[in-house]
This record gives structure tokens, C-alpha cells and sequence, in this order.
């Protein structure tokens, strides 16, 4: 009997459980899939490394996934507390026919199970039927070929799913049955006649609140500038205290402040239903500002995970072609003095030797080797071998905190001789250099620090190098002399061999690059396969005469992995909290508008047409939405600028594409949540 | 004088074919400006029906309502919403004051929302405000008010817009008898000093003992009806007492 009462309660109730219920039938959806990514490694054409990245993902999503399932679960806790409230009176009707509160709360626990199996099917099914589509997705984004089709179903994420989620709905109804427990009768029989008390907000009071939240926020926007998320130190905290506890005063003191503001309007605020319209929205922002401010901080975490994970996916992805114009590289630190003797370590053509002695062979399968020394100056107290001469004067032009750029100007300067510079250019294809006698030139490509190089080129920044008084070539260079996952070359000098050889530099570090015969193009996977097996962990322990080995094929996959990864994640972060606020606004929207009927009945009593309530609806609606996620822009819009400068680090970034991506992702999903709140409080009306 | 109100036969049925109930069986009747007409009956007898009818928010099935010489029953969608809050002023049982805006604002919503400009919006509620002797609480929202006091703040947004005729639905429903008295008195006050033309249902003859004329009404039809002329309130309550009796409202003669 009990189950025939909750299943027709269900039914009754679906106008407002519709929302709530799409809200978790997508969570479960999005859950299932990301967590189901193992599993496509069935009809994926993959290798050993992009297994690895594949296992990587896994982790991290598996890692996200928890937390994932406490957002969602705080949802449908709110969600399920909200929609009881409306149905105290219903719950009191019980009480009265003699019902026992054990009673009651069986229907109520039925009713949950009910919506939460619904949900969890409806979720599964979606999760399933579109993890298919997200396979093609990843075998898109990781560059490889799918095998054939074959239906991919992973159980181990089906069960998480359905593991986490009956925790939760467990959760949910251990809430409901305390929550009847404890109610009286009376008050659920009166609930819908309670009045909310109205606080009566002195004027000035809120405007000192809402200036002290202004200079909050700012102080806050001033610190992270500051510190540039480069390190958690008492700035970043201070920061993130300042940033939340002024998003806090804001709330509490936004509504009082803007009423008061159109209130010193007369002909604005006496004008249609706007009195009206501004005092729902004042007494509904003045019960709500907390979970207000919690939405704004979600959104806030949303669509700065969302835009900044978009920019680092296209960042990692972006510019490789420029990067690896070698099929190899080998790296080696040195960060030697200078001895006076040629020692043969020093050599990067010794790397080569050695490595032939342990049985690699590399120049019978080459098309060019191309060796480059990077030379400096170690712990020099001449300015002129550090990168101050450069940085002064023009910090401006690096995106870099001031804090960082003062560090930097103590970084050694390296230099390449023109020789083995020009027989890089020859061997990749470029025009020759040439350079006077009194000339160096300068070698950079890393987006931060690019612009205080031309500038210097421009100005012709002199520098004083073996006695002698030296100005820039006319161009900067930004060829990548060895193969890197991003364009990091911070700025090197070419100056010609004699000047360095007279200036007794010490050996930063040596490249060896390789480009292979045009025959041999699939040389790079024996090779790799060879350095494992000689100097990896299984095997005789040979020291290894390089630090790093980067090749074009490896760069490109990693990059696409990494890019695969960051993607994945900002796209179940931010889409699940976005939904998950966007719920939380509609729900609190749609139960506020159904308590409102009586008034606009009788505003349309007293003459107001249904053009004049809609809109007023309409108008409460787009506000109470837009307060929120106006200030989350805000935050975002400078969390996203610094952030950027991070992630620039990794190499040249396109943030506005990133962000005009997310801010329309923001905006259908909002005014998705947004069109459906309106549709669902007009058709109350009626 | 031409008549405000003019109801010409109507008739209301609800349910259908097998069930058919009359809540208003051929009404007619006519209301001079400047009248204080009460319409009195039982619980059933079909006075709210009737005042639901004349106020437009329900239909009549057959006859005809005019107001200032506007027929209501043709009147549709925004020209209806026009007509109400030009020419209808509304009080209701429950008060049915917005509980977010403040007095003064609950008065200057029926100004508002007809688009009359700002300015004179302050001037209209104070000085209503000041007759209905409800200043003191023009700042104070619905909660921190009394039930009088909220019924006089309701007669005050009625009556500001200056209607053809304001509808009152059981006023004194809610209120003790000494707040009843200083509303009633406020009724009075704005149908003899500002000349307004109040329509008023009740089932209690002390407040029915307010009015200049009276209808009564049983199972939707005309049963009598009371002019006060001269004779005083006492004894104008009286006669109504007697026909309230005679009509069995109060139980003597019902066999």
C-alpha cells in the first residue's frame, strides 16, 4: 500500500521533480562515462606509452570521481530537503488519519528509492549508449585508429556507479526519516501560511558591508595577481580567505544595497511590477545568501576549471610541428666550469660516441646528426653574463609576477657558437646566419619572456662581451634547436665561436639531434626499444651518457595524451558542477514561485495582466540567476588571466578560444536551466 | 443619476448535464453612486459567486454586469485586466497584502501597476494614508502590523486608484470586533467624505448594519431586501436581525 501511495506521489509530483531528476539522471551519466574510459582501451589501436596515459587518466578520474559523488550527493540532499518542505502539509494530512511518523517515512523512503532507481536506469542507460560515442572521442583526441566496432561496457564503472549512488540515496533517506521524526504537526499543516520573517536591514549597514565586500574581493584580486599562482604561500591563502569571505559580505549585503540604490529612483522603482519584483528578489537574496555564495564559489571553480583546462589542453597540443624538428634528441646537463684542456665530456659529439660504444647504432641510420653545446658563465659577478641587462627596465613586458622576473635577473646567460648553430640551420633546411664581429643574436621562443627580447633587439641593447663592445642582429631567431614537448628556448645568445672560446665558458648542456634517413622514418620506435633494454631499470644498469631522450613521435603522443587527460577532467569538473549549481538555482527558483502563487493571484485581482506577471516572473527569474554567476565571471575572469600565465609557462596559449568555449558551454547550460525554470513557474500559474 | 452598477439577469450554473447546481439564479439589481450596498446570506446562498462574478474574476453563464455603463461579461484578456484596475477597487477577507513590500508600497502597487507617474504616486497614498488614519504605519511591512491596521491598508490600496466601485469580501472576516468597528468606520468614512460606491459581502449583520441598503440573497436568488432611510444603526440592526432570522440564517425557522 505504502509503495502505491509514494509511486502516486511520484507521479503527481513530476512537474517538480523534473529538473531535479534530468539534473541526476546527467550526473549519473556523466559519472558512469568517464569512469567507463578504462574500458575503451578495447577498441582502441594503442601502444605501451599511451596505455600508460590511458592507466594516468584512469586515476586521476577515479581520484575526481569521489569527489564528484559528494557534489552530486550535496544535490540531491538540498534537492530532496527542498521538495519535503513543499509537501509538509501533505505529510501533516497523513499524521492527522492516524498515520505513525514511521509510517510516513516509509512512504517518503520509497518515494526516494523510486526516483533514485529511476534515475540511476536512466543515467546507466545514457551513460552506456553514450561512452560509446566518447570512445570515438578519445580515439579522436589520442590520434589513433579505433579497431573495429565493438560495444564497450565496463563493469567496474557500472558498479561504482551503482555503489556510490546508494550510498548517497542511503544518506537521503536516513535525512528524511530524521527530518519527519522531528517535525510537529501543527507546523506541517501551517507550513505554507509561515511568512518568512523579513530582516529588516538598516541602510548604512549594508553599504559598509557591501564596500567592505568590494574591498575584499579586490585585496583578494590583488594577492593572486601578485603572487601569480606560482607558489602557496601566506598571499595565495590570504587570497583565497579574502576572495570567500568577501563573496560572503557581498551576498549578505548585495540585496539591501541595490534596493536602496533603485529605491533613489522613484520614476524606476514606482513603475509597473519593478517595486515588486526588486523586494522578491531582496527577500529571497537575504534568506539565501549562503548558499548563494557557495553557488557563486562552485560556478566560480567551474568555469575557471572548465576555461583553464581548455586553454592547457590547446597549449599542450599546440605548435609541436615548431618544437620537434628532429625525428631525436638526446639531453645531457653538464654545469661545468671551464677547463682549460678540451675535455671530451663536454662534447656533445662525445655523447654520440658513447652511446655507439654501448651498442646503439645511430649514425649509420642518420640522415644529419646534429650536435649543439649551450655554453655559460657559472656564478659570474659580471652583469653582463646574466640575463639582467635584458630584463631591466622592461619587466613590463613579461607576463611573469615581479617577484619572479627580480629572481630571474641573476639567471646566467647562455650562448651557442654560430658554427654549431648554422650547421643546426643547415641541417633542418634554413638560411645560413651571419654575423659580424661585434654581433650576437638572439635565440628565443617562450611566450613569456619573447617580448622583452625584441624589445631589447630593438633598442639595441648593447652588451659588453670579451672586452668587446657587442650589438643585436637585426631579427630574433625562434627555430627550436632540439626537440621539446613546448617552446621553451628562454632566450639564448649566438655570438661567433672565437668570443666564446676567449671567454672560458663553462658547458650548460649538450643536445645531440637526429633526423634519420628518409628510408628509415620508423627508426625512433627500435631505438627506443634499444635504450630501454641497455640502460632502463631491467636491465645490466648501464649509466645512461644522456639525461633525457625526446622523440618527435613520443612529444606528439604525449602531448595529445596530456591534452587528452586535461581535457576529460575539465569537462567532468566543471559540466557537473555547472549542472549541479544551475539545479540548485532552478529548484530554489521553481519552489520559491510556487509559494508565490497566492500573490500573483492576487496582483492579477488587483488589475495586473498576465504580460505584467510573466514578466515580472521572467525578470525574477533572469535576476536571481544572473547575481551568482555575474560575480563568478568576475572571479573567473581573474583567476583565468592568472592562471594563464602558469600555464604559459608550458608554452604559447590561446585563452580567449578556451574561454569563448566555456563562457558558451556556461551560457546553454545555464539558459537551458534558466528556459526550463521559466517554463515550469508559468505553467503553475495556470 | 446613471447607475455604477447594473446587474441585468445573470445566472451561474456550475456542473452539468445531471448535476446541475444554480449558484446565481437570475439576479438583478442596480447600484447608485455613492451607495454603501451590502449583500447578505448564508454560507451557500450564492453571494460570493455573485461578487466573483461582478468583480470579473469568474463568468457568468447567461445575463449581463455593467459597470459605468460597460458591459464586463463581453470584456477579455488585458482589456479585463484594464477594466479591473481602472474601475474596481478590492477588499478581501484575508487582507492579501504582498508580506515583501511595505505599507506604503502595498498602497502604491494598484497606482503602479495602472502607470500613473512617481510623483503623484506619493502625493495619492498620503493623503489616503492620512483619512484612513494609517500614516504612523506607512514603513511597516504586514508582519509587524495588526489585522486592523492591515485591512485599513487593503481599503487604502482599494480605494487609491480612485474605481467606479470598490468590492469588499467579508472585511470584518478575520478581525475582532474592536478593530471590525474602526474599519467599518474607515468604510464609512470613504463612502460618505470621498464619495466612494462600496459593494460589500458579510454574513454578520453588526456589519452589515454599516450599510445604507442591503439585499438579501438564499440558494442564489433575491429573498428581500433592506433600505436603512432614516432609522439609526441600532435600530437599522434590528430589522436586519429579524430577517436574518426569518431567512434562517440563524436557525429559528428552518422547519
Amino acid at each position: 500500500m505504502y509503495s502505491k501511495i509514494a509511486l502516486s506521489n511520484v507521479k503527481k509530483s513530476v512537474r517538480d521533480y523534473t529538473i531535479y531528476f534530468l539534473t541526476l539522471t546527467f550526473g549519473i551519466c556523466l559519472f558512469y562515462m568517464f569512469n567507463s574510459i578504462h574500458s575503451q582501451q578495447a577498441v582502441l589501436k594503442i601502444n605501451e606509452d599511451q596505455r600508460g596515459m590511458m592507466e594516468l587518466l584512469q586515476m586521476m578520474i577515479s581520484g575526481i570521481s569521489i569527489f564528484i559523488a559528494v557534489i552530486l550527493g550535496l544535490l540531491i540532499v538540498y534537492a530532496n530537503q527542498f521538495l519535503m518542505k513543499r509537501r509538509h502539509k501533505e505529510m501533516g494530512i497523513y499524521l492527522l488519519l492516524g498515520m505513525e511518523k514511521k509510517q510516513v517515512s516509509k512512504i517518503l523512503v520509497i518515494e526516494t528509492l523510486f526516483i533514485g532507481i529511476f534515475a540511476l536506469i536512466a543515467g546507466l542507460a545514457a551513460g552506456i549508449f553514450l561512452s560509446q560515442g566518447l570512445a570515438v572521442l578519445t580515439a579522436k583526441m589520442f590520434v589513433v585508429k579505433m579497431k573495429e566496432f565493438q560495444f564497450v561496457f565496463s563493469m567496474s564503472a557500472f558498479g561504482q556507479t551503482i555503489l556510490y549512488f546508494a550510498v548517497i540515496f542511503l544518506i537521503v533517506m536516513i535525512f528524511n526519516g530524521i527530518s519527519i521524526s522531528k517535525c510537529k504537526l501543527i507546523d506541517l499543516l501551517n507550513s505554507a501560511k509561515k511568512n518568512q520573517k523579513l530582516k529588516v536591514k538598516n541602510l548604512w549597514l549594508s553599504f559598509i558591508l557591501f564596500v567592505i565586500s568590494i574591498a575584499c574581493i579586490g585585496t583578494a584580486y590583488h594577492f593572486i595577481k601578485n603572487n601569480g599562482m606560482m607558489q602557496i604561500d601566506t598571499e595565495f591563502k590570504m587570497s583565497i580567505l579574502l576572495g570567500i569571505v568577501g563573496t560572503f559580505l557581498f551576498f549578505l549585503s548585495l540585496s539591501g544595497f541595490l534596493l536602496r540604490l533603485a529605491k533613489s529612483n522613484k520614476t524606476f522603482y514606482y513603475r509597473g511590477l519593478n517595486m515588486f519584483i526588486l523586494r522578491q528578489i531582496n527577500s529571497k537574496i537575504t534568506t539565501t545568501f549562503v548558499s548563494m555564495t557557495m553557488l557563486c564559489l562552485m560556478m566560480f571553480l567551474a568555469i575557471s576549471a572548465f576555461a583553464t583546462g581548455m586553454g592547457m589542453a590547446a597549449t599542450v597540443k599546440g605548435n609541436l610541428s615548431e618544437t620537434t624538428l628532429f625525428d631525436y634528441s638526446f639531453y645531457k646537463y653538464n654545469y661545468r666550469n671551464y677547463k682549460a684542456e678540451k675535455g671530451e665530456e663536454s662534447d656533445s659529439m662525445f655523447l654520440l660516441k658513447q652511446l655507439e660504444k654501448d651498442g646503439i647504432d645511430i649514425s649509420s641510420h642518420a640522415k644529419n646528426i646534429t650536435p649543439i653545446d649551450i655554453y655559460f658563465q657559472p656564478n659570474s659577478k659580471d652583469s653582463y653574463m646574466t640575463i639582467r641587462p635584458f630584463l631591466s627596465g622592461r619587466e613590463e613586458l613579461s607576463a611573469f609576477p615581479k617577484k619572479q622576473i627580480e629572481e630571474a635577473k641573476d639567471m646566467p646567460l647562455v650562448y651557442i657558437k654560430l658554427s654549431d648553430y648554422n650547421r643546426f640551420l643547415k641541417n633542418v633546411g634554413k638560411k645560413q646566419l651571419k654575423l659580424a664581429e661585434n654581433e650576437y643574436a638572439v635565440s628565443c621562443n617562450y611566450d613569456n619572456i619573447e617580448e622583452v627580447y625584441k624589445d631589447a633587439v630593438k633598442d639595441q641593447q648593447k652588451l659588453i662581451l670579451d672586452g668587446k663592445t657587442m650589438k643585436p642582429y637585426k631579427n630574433i631567431l625562434s627555430y627550436g634547436y632540439m626537440n621539446s614537448p613546448s617552446q621553451m628556448d628562454a632566450g639564448t645568445l649566438i655570438v661567433n665561436d672565437k668570443v666564446i672560446e676567449n671567454m672560458k665558458l663553462g658547458v650548460y648542456t649538450n643536445y645531440l639531434s637526429i633526423n634519420w634517413k628518409d628510408s628509415e622514418k620508423g627508426y625512433s620506435e627500435k631505438l627506443d626499444k634499444q635504450l630501454k633494454s641497455i640502460y632502463g631499470k631491467n636491465s645490466s644498469k648501464k649509466k645512461a651518457p644522456y639525461n633525457t631522450a625526446v622523440s618527435k613521435r613520443g612529444v606528439y603522443e604525449q602531448s595529445a595524451g596530456l591534452s587528452t587527460i586535461i581535457t576529460y577532467i575539465a569537462i567532468y569538473i566543471g559540466t557537473v558542477f555547472l549542472i549541479t549549481c544551475a539545479a540548485v538555482l532552478a529548484l530554489q527558483q521553481l519552489s520559491e514561485n510556487a509559494d508565490n502563487i497566492p500573490k500573483y493571484r492576487m496582483l492579477r485581482k488587483i488589475g495586473a495582466d498576465s504580460r505584467m506577471i510573466r514578466g515580472s516572473i521572467k525578470a525574477q527569474i533572469i535576476i536571481y540567476f544572473l547575481i551568482p554567476l555575474s560575480l563568478a565571471l568576475v572571479h573567473s575572469y581573474v583567476g583565468i588571466t592568472t592562471a594563464s600565465n602558469v600555464i604559459s609557462t608550458l608554452g604559447h596559449m590561446n585563452i580567449a578560444d578556451a574561454v569563448i568555449k566555456s563562457l558558451i558551454t556556461v551560457l546553454v547550460v545555464y539558459g537551458g536551466y534558466m528556459i526550463a525554470t521559466y517554463a515550469g513557474s508559468k505553467s503553475m500559474l495556470k | 443619476m446613471k447607475p455604477v452598477l447594473q446587474v441585468e439577469n445573470i445566472e451561474k450554473y456550475y456542473g452539468n448535464k445531471g448535476n446541475l447546481t444554480k449558484a446565481v439564479d437570475r439576479i438583478s439589481f442596480q447600484v447608485e453612486p455613492g451607495e454603501f450596498i451590502g449583500i447578505m446570506g448564508a454560507s451557500g446562498s450564492g453571494k460570493t459567486t455573485l461578487l466573483n462574478c461582478i468583480s470579473t474574476i469568474d463568468r457568468v453563464t447567461s445575463g449581463h454586469i455593467l459597470i459605468d455603463g460597460m458591459d464586463v461579461t463581453k470584456l477579455k484578456g488585458k482589456h479585463l485586466s484594464k477594466f479591473r484596475r481602472e474601475q474596481l477597487g478590492f477588499i478581501f477577507q484575508d487582507f492579501n497584502l504582498l508580506d515583501t513590500l511595505t505599507a506604503y508600497e502595498n498602497i502604491a502597487l494598484a497606482l503602479t501597476i495602472m502607470k500613473v507617474p512617481a510623483k503623484e504616486i506619493n502625493e495619492r497614498v498620503k493623503s489616503i494614508a492620512e483619512r484612513l488614519m494609517i500614516t504612523e504605519v506607512l514603513e511597516k511591512y504586514p508582519y509587524q502590523m495588526s489585522g486592523g491596521q492591515k485591512q485599513r491598508v487593503a481599503s487604502a490600496r482599494a480605494i487609491v486608484s480612485n474605481p467606479s466601485l470598490i468590492l469588499a469580501d467579508e472585511p470584518t472576516g478575520a478581525l475582532d470586533s474592536k478593530s471590525a468597528r474602526m474599519l467599518l468606520d474607515s468604510l464609512d468614512t470613504m463612502n460618505v467624505e470621498m464619495n466612494a460606491t462600496i459593494l460589500m459581502v458579510t454574513h454578520d449583520a453588526f456589519t452589515a448594519s454599516y450599510c445604507k441598503r442591503i439585499l438579501f440573497i438564499k440558494d442564489g436568488k433575491i429573498f428581500n431586501e433592506l433600505i436603512r432611510g432614516q432609522d439609526s444603526r441600532k435600530q437599522f440592526f434590528d430589522r436586519i436581525i429579524e430577517v436574518v432570522t426569518l431567512l434562517g440564517g440563524d436557525s429559528t425557522n428552518v422547519f
